[in-house]
Parts: C-alpha cells; sequence; structure tokens
C-alpha cells in the first residue's frame, strides 16, 4: 500500500499538478481578500465610469472576505478539483499503465485507496494553505474575523469536494474515459448549486445543502441538524459510490 | 510434473467465443511458443492468466496451487512483457524499475536488482524520461521490469510484433539469454522467432488449441523432406513431375521448382529427375519452415474448427 501511494504521489510531484492545486489555492485566497478590501472602491469606479455618480456604499467587512472566498473556492477550485480527478483516475485505463500495475501482486481495492488517499490529501493540503493564508490576511485586513467558524466552514467546503471527488472516482472506473469521469460530478455539481437555492422543507437536510452552509456557518445561520444531516449523507454516499467504484474495477477486464 | 497447467479455459465476448476449452501446459526452464494468428487467443490466454480478466470457466495451477479470479501472490513469480510496453512518462527508467521492484516484493527496492536488470537490457546509461523512449528502448525496459522479483516465470505477449528488424533482433537476443535461466511462455504470431527460441510450442486457433509438441517431435513428425531443383524450364519439369505418386506438393518459385515428397520417397524423385529431359543444374534439400507447418495443421484443421 506503501508503494502505491508513493507511486500516486509520484504523479503529482512529477507533474505540475500539485502547483496546479496549491498555486490555484494560493491565487484565491489572495485575490479574495484583495477583492473583499476594494470592493467599494471597484463598484464606484465601475459606476463612475457608466455616468453614476453620488451613490454610497458600506464599507467593505469581513463577511465580503467570507463571500468572496468561498465563491472563488466553489465556482473555481471545485471545478478543477474535478477535472484533475478524472485524469487521475482515468491515466491508467487511458494510458495503458493497468498493466505494469496489476501484473504485479496488487489488489484491486488496494489500488483504488490508494488514489482516493493521495488524491484527497493533494487538494486537501493545498485547500488547508490557501484557508490560513486567506485566515492571516483577512486577520490583519478586516476586524471581527472568526477562525473557529472559519475552520469549520473549510471543512464542509471539503466535505462537499469529498463527495465530488467519490462520484468522479465511481465515473472514471465505470467510463474509463476523462468525460466521463468529470461530466457525472460536474452534473452533480451544478445541480445542487441549482437546489442550494431552494431550502426548502427536506431540501435541507439534502447534501445540496453543503453548497451554502460555509457562508452560513460563517454569519452564524447555520442550523445543526440540516448541516449534520448534509454531512452525514454525504459521507455515506461518497462511501457508497467508492464501494461501488471499487466493485467495478474487481470486475472490470484491464487490457 | 507441470509448472502451469491452464485446462479447459473458456471466455466469450458477447457472441464472441474467444477461448473455447483451451489446455496448454509448461515444465520448468523451458521455452513455450504459444504460437497464432492475431485474434486466436493468445492474448485472452495471458491476460487470463495474469489477472487482468475474468474467465467464464476453467482451471489454472500455477506451482501446484490453483489459481481463482481473486489470487494476487501467485504473480510474485510471474514477470510480464506486453506487446505494447506502456510506463508513466514522467519517470525515468530506474524509477520504473524501483517501483516495479517495489511492487513485485513487499514495498522494498532491491537496488542491486534494479542495476543489474538495467545492464541486462541495456538502459543503465540511459537518464531520461520514458516518455522519450523509441519503442525498442521501451520493450528493454519491459523487460527488465519484468525481471524485478527473479520471477520463475516470464510471459511475453507478441514483444517483437512492433518493431524495426533491429529492435527485434535486440528482444530475440535478450530473450536467448534469458531461456538459460527462466521458464519463458512466448506468446507470438511470427513464428520464424518461436522457431529460433522455443522448446515447445503449442498452436491455438480460434480459441483452440490445435497442436501441442516439442519442437524436435514437429521437426520429426511434421516436417517432410523438401526439394529446390534449380533447372532450366522449371513449367516443364514441373509438367514431367506431375501426378507421381510419391510428390505431395509441387510447385514452381523464383523459376525453380519445389517439391515435397511422401515418407522416403528421395530416391523416387532423384530417379525421375535423371529420367527428364530438362537439364537440371542442382537439387537441394531444405527444411520447410515452422510456418509452412502450421498452415498445413490450420489447413487440415479448418473443417473441424
Amino acid at each position: 500500500m506503501k508503494t502505491l501511494i508513493r507511486y500516486d504521489a509520484t504523479y503529482f510531484l512529477k507533474t505540475p499538478r500539485w502547483l496546479v492545486f496549491v498555486g490555484l489555492a494560493v491565487f484565491l485566497a489572495s485575490l479574495s481578500i484583495v477583492t473583499a478590501r476594494y470592493l467599494d472602491v471597484l463598484i464606484e469606479y465601475a459606476l463612475r465610469a457608466e455616468g453614476v455618480e453620488n451613490i454610497d456604499f458600506p464599507p467593505p467587512s469581513v463577511h465580503d472576505a467570507y463571500e468572496q472566498f468561498f465563491s472563488n473556492m466553489t465556482q473555481l477550485y471545485t471545478l478543477v478539483v474535478v477535472f484533475v480527478a478524472a485524469a487521475f483516475f482515468t491515466k491508467d485505463f487511458t494510458r495503458q499503465y493497468l498493466a505494469f500495475v496489476f501484473v504485479k501482486p496488487i489488489s484491486r481495492l488496494q489500488y483504488a485507496v490508494s488514489k482516493l488517499v493521495v488524491l484527497n490529501s493533494v487538494w486537501f493540503a493545498a485547500l488547508v494553505l490557501g484557508s490560513v493564508l486567506f485566515a492571516f490576511q483577512t486577520a490583519a485586513v478586516f476586524p471581527g474575523f472568526h477562525p473557529g467558524r472559519f475552520a469549520l466552514a473549510t471543512l464542509a467546503f471539503a466535505v462537499f469536494l469529498k463527495l465530488l471527488v467519490a462520484i468522479a472516482c465511481f465515473s472514471s472506473f465505470a467510463f474509463k474515459s476523462f468525460l466521463g469521469g468529470a461530466l457525472p460530478a460536474l452534473v452533480v455539481f451544478f445541480l445542487f448549486t441549482g437546489l442550494s437555492m431552494v431550502e426548502a422543507g427536506a431540501l435541507r437536510y439534502l447534501p445540496s445543502h453543503l453548497c451554502n452552509l460555509p457562508l452560513r456557518i460563517m454569519a452564524g445561520e447555520a442550523s445543526l441538524r440540516p448541516a449534520l444531516s448534509a454531512v452525514i449523507l454525504s459521507t455515506v454516499l461518497a462511501t457508497g459510490l467508492f464501494s461501488m467504484a471499487v466493485t467495478i474495477l474487481k470486475r472490470r477486464s484491464l487490457t | 510434473m507441470s509448472f502451469l497447467k491452464i485446462e479447459s479455459l473458456r471466455k466469450r465476448f458477447g457472441r464472441l467465443q474467444a477461448l473455447d476449452g483451451v489446455n496448454l501446459s509448461l515444465t520448468r526452464h523451458e521455452v513455450y511458443g504459444f504460437v497464432g494468428r492475431n485474434g486466436a487467443g493468445k492474448t485472452t490466454t495471458l491476460a487470463i492468466l495474469l489477472g487482468l480478466m475474468l474467465r467464464d470457466g476453467g482451471r489454472i495451477t500455477f506451482d501446484g496451487e490453483m489459481i481463482d479470479d481473486d489470487s494476487i501472490a501467485y504473480k510474485r513469480q510471474i514477470g510480464f512483457v506486453p506487446d505494447v510496453p506502456a510506463f508513466p512518462e514522467y519517470l525515468k527508467a530506474r524509477e520504473v524499475l524501483e517501483f516495479a521492484s517495489a511492487f513485485q516484493g513487499d514495498g522494498t527496492v532491491d537496488r542491486d536488482a534494479v542495476e543489474e536488470a538495467l545492464s541486462f537490457v541495456g538502459l543503465r546509461s540511459i537518464n531520461r524520461k520514458v516518455g522519450s523512449f523509441s519503442r525498442g528502448m521501451r520493450q528493454r525496459l519491459a523487460i527488465g521490469q519484468a525481471l524485478m522479483g527473479s520471477p520463475d516465470l516470464i510471459v511475453m505477449d507478441e514483444p517483437t510484433s512492433a518493431l524495426d528488424p533491429i529492435g527485434r533482433r535486440e528482444i530475440l537476443n535478450l530473450m536467448q539469454k534469458l531461456k538459460k535461466t527462466r521458464t519463458v511462455l512466448y506468446s507470438t504470431h511470427i513464428l520464424a522467432d518461436a522457431e529460433q527460441i522455443c522448446d515447445r510450442v503449442g498452436l491455438i486457433d480460434r480459441g483452440r488449441m490445435i497442436l501441442e509438441s516439442r519442437m524436435v517431435d514437429i521437426q520429426q513428425k511434421w516436417i517432410q523432406p523438401a526439394f529446390h531443383v534449380v533447372c532450366d524450364d522449371a513449367p516443364a519439369l514441373k509438367a514431367f513431375l506431375q501426378g507421381r505418386r510419391f510428390l505431395k506438393t509441387l510447385s514452381v518459385q523464383a523459376g525453380n521448382l519445389s517439391v515435397t515428397l511422401q515418407d522416403g520417397a528421395t530416391k523416387y524423385l532423384l530417379r525421375s529427375l535423371s529420367e527428364a529431359p530438362q537439364t537440371i543444374h542442382a537439387v537441394e534439400r531444405r527444411a520447410p519452415s515452422l510456418e509452412e507447418v502450421f498452415l498445413e495443421v490450420l489447413d487440415e484443421n479448418a473443417d473441424t474448427l
């Protein structure tokens, strides 16, 4: 198992993939704080260019920073994670590396676990790095930064990403192609984004609730039961999808 | 006792019966040529043996142990060389062998074995990424990685089929060296290669084994005497000899007459040639190739398959 993890980690270390995650997380963290800090100035400038003047905007707050950060992460970082996940899970199929691995005494379960562990570790480490950077910058620029809530909100976002990665894993092993691996996760992502706007009744308890949960946590508006339900359902769904992915891999011809 | 025994192996792809009861056995320290035309079932048989494909039926016994679809421990004793090897292109040859060594064993890298294998396949001084390797270099690297963990059996799936003549010669030379220390299961449709390397051959066609024999026995049993007759007028000589009962085949090839005979008929041929009105310049005996033998066997079995 250690060798498999080393083998999969080498893929990230020897290719620019790890830099994509780290670079994007750091960039989005810095961009979010800059955008939030000068949001009022930017809007005033834009409106003045259109001939609209004398509109007073409230000064930016720490909540603008949170909103910028989680919006950027949801809209950009999530998509990059999905695309890299599909490429990572399907590369051994599409580039015919499977024979190199599976003619050796390696179980298909260990192979799948290694892939999931390495990928989740890489994007999670980059996410933590970006979040820490954002936290320090925000605390320096805005008063009222809440580190505890921010850590919780980041974890909620990570649970959402973990679910999308599990979907990409399942569809990659099922369809053996990059598009087949990425599309179902993207469809679920857009579906959840849409559903998260309708937070009524039972919908509040579904995994789609995770899309807005980080900002609700930061605003102090998150309810415990819907939040817990969304996290537990997502984790169960991710585990189930991963088990099905392993079953598919075990039954699949690897030539 | 058989080192590897495959019995009644069956595999179906939709309506195609790819393997229809394949039987095959290897003893230790032999080179077994698994031959047949493209699509005969060679690669499918090897893929099932290596656990890359599930079988529909049949038994595989390796070194006395029954192999099922979930078995993986037996793979420590097998090295595999595919027809078109693919390795992570961001790795160097040494790194590929280090991973192969760790995968094959308990996770530790046997660095001496890695260096030995790199020397064996002539890649020790190459410090480039695999992505820049030629096909021949990749094929040599495939042989190197197959040697990691000192497996008892090396399985090769058409390792020379995609190579140019120089690359093919290099691989055949490596196989000659391997032959001294390992059991080799060598799948190929290039019968001239099998003829050079193998101790025993099995012929598969449309998913069934139609011949399995030692090369020596094939030469004795199947390869009948054949002659090239160099003469002035080969078509006329052919017409003169046509219909004689001691003849098996008679054809004009490159201006000469090619003749194969029934058992013990050499003296009748020579007597007939001495009576022929055409001028005979030379009579050369030649051994028909394995290819000719297999074409004949395939022809004989065409109706039964």
